[in-house]
């Protein structure tokens, strides 16, 4: 019985041994590091095209432009201009170029292709603290993130929202299109953030990172 | 009908030699080899998907080495009953192909991601074939049916964009067992009195339905593999020997 328990231990070892052998070197984790290949599409230029719901002849076009890739060079704001009228509603849609390119590349066409993780933000201001609204449907910007507040006004009369919906699963909103309405007659800013949040985005500002950030002048007459 | 009495005397024949030959040998032997995935399991599809999920059936598994401990009785000179337990760890393959497709569907400028390995233990039992060829030679072959107990690699993928961590996700492992097969020939040369040596090669099969689960997984895009029912399958080759009971 000894000579039996002796062989089937031997046996047993000798099974160990081999798939230490045979396994045990090549059971490890891998693991890899993927960067990015080097980009050759910039976003250098954010136009705002705004139609009046009420008024056909009432279209206008802000150019925000940076040419340079380097940002070192100031951006072209010459255009970067809303005259709005005042109590009216204008369908807007974001257009994104690269103009680096020729002709130019079209980067809001990609934005829409990868809308499931990319989020705008339109910030007006001067506002006050009562009206500046922090959720998953705002297009607000949070005070931490950069949105200065008035106590005294006098505020810029700009509502914005987004009309446009992801794939995601519930659907989150995008902003490449949206609904800009006009109170009574004021002047001010609009600041306009396009967020990358990849695997992070859930219709707040703060998961992921900013691809621009950029300032049109506002009037509404 | 005369094709038949034809079989049956081959085969009355083949029994009654096989019974007045070598009754009741038997062999314990410990192989170790090399185990190449074949199918979908051991392919590397690049995945980029920008506006929803793709579950795809490549697998991503890696030749491994495999270690197996067997025996069989031998009721006659030709055939036996035996089991056979192995075990093969199959580490991820191409994984700068499986991140790559991560990253370019994030689009985000760098993927840092882990994969452990695919595990199979086997417990396996069935036919044992013997066929001497010349003086110490003899060919062998065996029909197995069993059990795998396979699990798949836990895979984390770490996400960074504009110098922002922007978390990670996890393909967790998931563990399944489903029946297999196994089957394959060899040739065996016996070196001493009690002592083989065997060269094998077998193909082994199994389908284990996995239910993956996926943690943190927020936005429709990329790679999302929650259910994986794909052949394991593949061809060991392995080198091993053999303790033998009444040869003589």
């Amino acid at each position: 019985m000894k000579i039996y328990i002796s062989f089937a231990r031997k046996v047993l070892s000798g099974f160990v041994a081999t798939v230490i052998l045979f396994t045990g070197g090549c059971n490890k984790k891998e693991s890899t590091v993927t960067p990015a290949p080097p980009s050759n599409e910039f976003l250098t230029t954010v136009e705002l095209s705004l139609h009046n719901t009420a008024d056909p002849t009432d279209t206008l076009l802000a150019i925000w432009r940076q040419l340079d890739p380097t940002g070192s060079a100031p951006p072209d704001t010459s255009k970067a201009i809303l005259n709005l009228k005042a109590n009216s509603t204008y369908s807007a849609q974001v257009i994104i170029l690269d103009e680096t390119q020729s002709p130019a590349a079209v980067v809001s066409d990609e934005i829409k292709v990868r809308e499931n993780y990319h989020l705008l933000f339109f910030q007006p201001t001067p506002i006050s603290a009562s009206n500046l609204i922090i959720s998953n449907t705002s297009t607000d910007i949070p005070a931490s993130d950069g949105t200065v507040t008035s106590a005294t006004g006098p505020y810029l009369n700009l509502t914005v929202s987004r009309t446009d919906l992801d794939a995601n699963s519930p659907p989150l909103q995008i902003g490449l299109t949206d609904d800009f309405v006009t109170g009574a007659a004021s002047n001010g800013w609009l600041r306009v953030v396009l967020r990358h949040q990849p695997n992070v985005k859930n219709g707040t500002y703060d998961p992921g990172s900013t691809d621009f950030d950029v300032n049109y002048k506002v009037n509404i007459n | 009908m005369r094709r038949i009495k034809i079989l049956l005397v081959v085969l009355l024949s083949c029994t009654s030699f096989a019974g007045l030959a070598q009754k009741g040998t038997a062999f314990v032997g410990i192989n170790g080899g090399i185990s190449l995935p074949m199918g979908n399991w051991s392919k590397s599809n690049y995945i980029v998907n920008t506006q929803g999920y793709s579950n795809d059936p490549s697998g991503f598994a890696n030749k491994a080495g495999i270690g197996s401990l067997d025996g069989a009785y031998f009721f006659s000179r030709y055939i036996g009953v035996g089991a056979l337990v192995s075990y093969a760890s199959y580490n991820i393959k191409d994984i700068d192909v499986l991140s790559g497709g991560y990253r370019e569907s994030f689009d985000v400028d760098r993927v840092t991601t882990t994969a452990s390995s695919y595990k199979m233990l086997n417990l396996l039992a069935g036919l044992y074939f013997n066929f001497p060829v010349i003086t110490k030679w003899s060919v062998t072959a065996r029909a197995l049916a069993g059990v795998t107990d396979a699990s798949t690699p836990q895979i984390t993928v770490d996400v960074e964009d504009g110098g922002v961590d922007d978390g990670t996700f996890e393909q967790k492992q998931s563990n399944k067992t489903a029946f297999a097969l196994n089957g394959g020939i060899g040739i065996r040369y016996k070196v001493l009195k009690c002592f083989a040596i065997n060269l094998r090669g077998d193909y082994f099969y199994s389908k284990p339905d996995f239910r993956i689960e996926n943690t943190e997984r927020h936005n429709s895009a990329g790679r999302l593999v929650n259910e994986y029912n794909q052949p394991l399958s593949g061809i060991n080759v392995s080198l091993g020997v053999a303790y033998c009971f009444g040869w003589k």
